[in-house]
């Protein structure tokens, strides 16, 4: 690493990096920080599981938050940052990148620091409701940390699909193309799907939770609304949060299959057996995995139809995962194996993993689940495959891949104890719960009869064992580091006779075949880094929107007079970095971001404080809120800009980046998704309204015929567009300039339009959220559609005005007008959701 | 807006795009869409969403030059086919196991 030991005594490099194998190591140091505090929350719910007597919770009431946030940030702020990281620090070198990084390293940066903002807000949440969230009990809490534990996760779930995007763009378009799809390394094949798992199914989760944080705070009624009747469709919920979360699963373990093979390859000295079928079952695992979701709703009494042809593709998941493990196993076979610890944990995962399997499959069997679903059972199922299974790869792969980082061995011994540890401890820790659960022991309870207390601390013995363990993890890496022995031979690591065979770099092959000189640069990105950090700050924005809301349902029956200290002091630290940053930077490129933070930061302490000082800003806060969120947009647009004015010509390296376009076809892929979602559930909620809360007419209530008219206005915005992109491809910058601006007013007047409709709506109360409206599904229903449709186009306006700015100053040509591209797609994609929306909304 | 690079623009094939004439076929299905959704009945509906459909393919295919792409059935089937068969998946489980 020619990086290594400047990154971490730089807090300017490490924000601004835009080298993936550094930005890999950061997302290992988040990693472990989380794991760490996640892993002393487990520690605690054992040791008040001690005893049934014990009570260290306040009668239970943090024993929620305890559990939840365990269960949040080992699954979305450690198992799978470490899965991107281990992509990062490996991918772009395993596919020899034509860029020697990932395909977007800007974007790869803001992935990144997204990620230690949406972990505060987690970590601040304290929220009480399972990391699944159930509504109606997530809706019907009043604790506001649900709200923050929300936007955590939402920002969590935008960095997965940036890194995501990332990832496939790289493998797809950015490799050697003279590495084949079938001469891929598996861990570059498990990243690989997984990264589309999660493009296609991250949308659905954001807009699960999106709509319990609106009906917690702006009264719509997807799924419980005291003033709407009570409960409207909970178990809606379930299945959103399973569509993305099941899945989810298998982002959480392919990648770790990916290191398995490697390290099994490595320490058994064999190439992998059935390399093809072991292709096949990543792909298989991946289609099949998106079919099987509702076997986590089976104890809610699901539809028996449902029920079977769930059941009947669990099993069918089975086969994929069996080729997996058998391979592994003949890959042993016959093969020189060397026990040294990456291949112990190796190892080990196979026996953990087919425990966890096998748990699982008992789970599927309806009649059994019913019983064992709300029970440890479940729990144990689910830590072989996730702790003891997924955790372990990681573990051997950071020992594996210790001297490349380093250029030292780790220390042995230490590491040597840190497996046994570990690996005995989770043997006794999950038998424990899975026998916990064959006896019927509930999930969740801070406490329990008796004749459990043994299993219990049976399981609290096991826990501490890889508390411990961590410890001597920790020691091996740092003993190693500074003490440790050197590298010598590459080609030789670990005395197993091969290095780690990364195929030659792009830029090495192509000057010794052709003598062509490839220049590859990891410049330092202030704008992306900082766009990382103050893309979280308008999430302050709807934060001041949820305490408004709060107080409105009279959640808070009496706000604090006097200022939260603790939210304004974080801030305030917040302000005075920026402030500095500002100051110091003044007259450079960098001041601009700075500048956008001081702006986010001071709006974001004037909300806060609005909100719970009650004052006369408190009125208001909504209207700051939306100011936040229009600050986020410019932001985004800026920093979209600042990309294109760093192009630089052609290179060598460009003439194979094919297809640029679908960067922005992979990004609405997803869009699809979200999208269909969406009018999908607005139109099940339809179908199954109860009498009187869907409008029999929608013209009754709705101005048909002025949306029509602003229909047309939208598809003169696409003309113009398609003018625009037209005109720049024969290089007519005039008339590019020309058609920009039209389609800008185009947008303005539709945005306008739908502005005037909702205050029109709201003055008539019919079409409205607050309590007592008439028809408060198909408000909820309405306002969400065409809200986030509207805020696409907002998007869509503002990115077009920084293209409209730069085309002005000459910033496209014939050549290179790539942006413009981008921005004419996502234009007319939005458009095209629009020309739905509108016969599904207001025609049908 | 073909798939292929600004970069490589000069391997590009440059189309005369029917624009105006998909303009002026929006214009109209747009009108016949709000006069059918004046009168009742499903084979209305289904006319309706048909012209829906029709208008949603003119922007795809013209505006954003799906038609005209190298790669149009990958990205037919990438970003529109793949997810809209999991968005019914979805959809349909929901609607089939709809419970308050």
């Amino acid at each position: 690493m020619d990086h290594e030991g400047m990154l971490w005594k730089s807090p300017r490099r490490m924000l601004g990096s835009t080298d993936a194998q550094e930005i890999g190591l950061m997302y290992f140091v988040l990693s472990f920080i989380n794991a760490s505090f996640a892993g002393l929350y487990a520690l605690l719910i054992r040791f008040e599981l001690w005893t049934p007597e014990a009570n260290y919770f306040d009668g239970g009431a943090d024993y929620g938050a305890t559990f939840t946030l365990h269960g949040t940030v080992m699954v979305f702020l450690v198992i799978v940052p470490l899965g991107a990281g281990m992509g990062n620090y490996l991918i772009p070198r395993l596919v020899a990148a034509t860029n020697a990084d990932m395909y977007w390293p800007k974007w790869n940066n803001v992935a990144f620091w997204m990620l230690p903002i949406a972990s505060l807000f987690v970590w601040m949440s304290q929220a009480p409701i399972g990391w699944t969230a159930y509504t109606p009990l997530s809706v019907s809490t009043g604790e506001p940390g649900i709200d923050l534990w929300i936007l955590g996760l939402v920002m969590s779930g935008i960095s997965s699909t940036i890194g995501s995007i990332n990832f496939v763009l790289t493998i797809w378009k950015g490799r050697d193309p003279t590495i084949g799809w079938m001469d891929l390394d598996l861990f570059v094949w498990g990243t690989f799907i997984t990264s589309i798992l999660l493009i296609l199914s991250t949308p659905s989760i954001v807009i699960a939770i999106v709509m319990v944080f609106f009906d917690r705070n702006l009264n719509t009624a997807f799924f419980y609304n005291p003033s709407a009747g009570g409960p409207t469709a909970p178990i809606m919920y379930q299945h959103l949060f399973w569509f993305f979360s099941h899945p989810e699963v298998y982002v959480m373990v392919m990648p770790a299959f990916g290191l398995i093979s490697i390290l099994i390859s490595k320490y058994a000295r064999r190439k992998i057996f059935g390399y093809q079928g072991m292709v096949g079952a990543f792909i298989a695992i991946g289609v099949l995995s998106f079919l099987v979701w509702a076997h986590h709703m089976y104890a809610t009494g699901i539809n028996p139809l449902v029920r079977v042809a769930f059941t009947t593709m669990t099993f069918a998941i089975a086969i994929p995962s069996g080729i997996k493990v058998f391979n592994w196993l003949t890959t042993l076979y016959g093969g020189k194996i060397k026990f040294g610890t990456p291949m112990l944990f190796a190892l080990s995962f196979l026996v953990m993993f087919t425990l966890g399997g096998i748990t699982g499959m008992y789970v599927n069997i309806v009649p059994l689940d019913i019983t064992l679903h709300d029970t440890y059972w479940v729990v144990g199922h689910f830590h072989f495959i996730v702790a003891a299974g997924s955790l372990q790869a990681f573990f051997g792969a950071i020992y594996y891949y210790w001297p490349d980082m380093t250029g030292k061995y780790y220390h042995d011994l230490t590491s040597k104890i840190h497996f046994w540890l570990w690996s005995l401890g989770n043997l006794t820790t999950f038998t424990a719960f899975t026998l916990l659960g064959m006896n019927g022991m509930p999930r969740r309870y801070f406490t329990y009869p008796d004749k459990f207390q043994g299993l219990h601390q049976m399981a609290t013995v096991g826990a501490f064992m890889m508390g411990l363990s961590f410890i001597f993890f920790f020691v091996s890496l740092f003993w190693g580091y500074f003490k440790g022995e050197e590298v010598e031979d590459y080609d030789n690591l670990f005395g197993l006779g091969s290095g780690y065979n990364f195929p030659p770099p792009f830029a090495e092959r192509m000057e010794e075949e052709n003598g062509e000189s490839v220049h590859v640069e990891h410049s330092l990105s202030l704008w992306a880094g900082s766009a990382g950090s103050v893309l979280s700050l308008p999430f302050f924005g709807f934060l001041a929107l949820a305490g408004t809301g709060f107080f409105y349902r009279g959640y808070v029956k009496n706000i604090p007079s006097d200022l939260p200290i603790f939210p304004l002091v974080f801030m305030a630290v917040i302000l005075i970095l920026w402030i500095g940053a500002f100051v110091k930077s003044i007259g450079e490129s960098d001041a601009v971001p700075a500048l956008f933070g001081i702006i986010s930061t001071l709006l974001a302490m004037l909300t806060i404080a609005g909100v719970f000082a009650r004052r006369s800003l408190l009125g208001y806060s909504n209207y700051i809120g939306l100011a936040f969120f229009v600050v986020f947009l410019l932001w985004i647009a800026a920093f979209f800009n600042t990309e294109s004015k760093e192009d630089k010509g052609p290179s060598v390296i460009d003439q194979y980046k094919q297809g640029r376009n679908w960067e922005i076809w992979t990004f609405l892929a997803s869009e699809t998704i979200f999208f269909g979602i969406l009018i999908g559930v607005g139109l099940a909620m339809r179908a199954n309204a109860a009498p009187g809360t869907w409008v029999a007419d929608q013209s009754e209530v709705l101005a048909v015929l002025p949306t029509a008219g602003n229909t047309f206005v939208l598809i003169c915005s696409s003309f113009t567009m398609a003018k625009a992109v037209e005109a720049i491809k024969k290089g007519n910058k005039d008339d590019l300039v020309k058609y920009l601006g039209y389609t800008i007013i185009f947008g303005s007047i539709f945005i306008g339009f739908q502005i005037f409709e909702y205050i029109n709506l709201a003055h008539e109360g019919e079409v409205a959220l607050q309590a007592g409206a008439t028809y408060p599904v198909f408000s909820s229903a309405f306002y969400i559609q065409t809200g986030f449709h509207g805020t696409h186009v907002l998007v869509g306006i503002i990115l077009l005005i920084f293209v409209f700015l730069r085309a002005r100053q000459g910033g496209y040509d014939e050549e290179h007008h790539e942006y413009v591209e981008f921005v004419g797609l996502y234009w007319h994609f939005v458009d095209l959701v629009w020309i739905i929306l509108f016969t599904i909304v207001y025609l049908l | 807006m073909s798939t292929e690079t600004a970069d490589s623009a000069m391997l590009e094939e440059h189309h005369d795009l029917p624009l105006l004439q998909a303009f002026v076929a929006l214009l109209i299905l747009t009108i016949l869409e709000v006069l059918f959704s004046e009168l009742n009945g499903t084979i209305f509906n289904g006319v309706l969403l048909t012209l829906t459909v029709v208008k949603a393919i003119v922007v795809g295919a013209v505006f954003m030059e799906i038609a005209y792409d190298k790669e149009t059935t990958r990205i037919i089937s990438f970003v529109f086919v793949v997810p809209f068969i999991a968005v019914m998946f979805l959809i349909f489980t929901i609607a089939a196991d709809w419970r308050f």
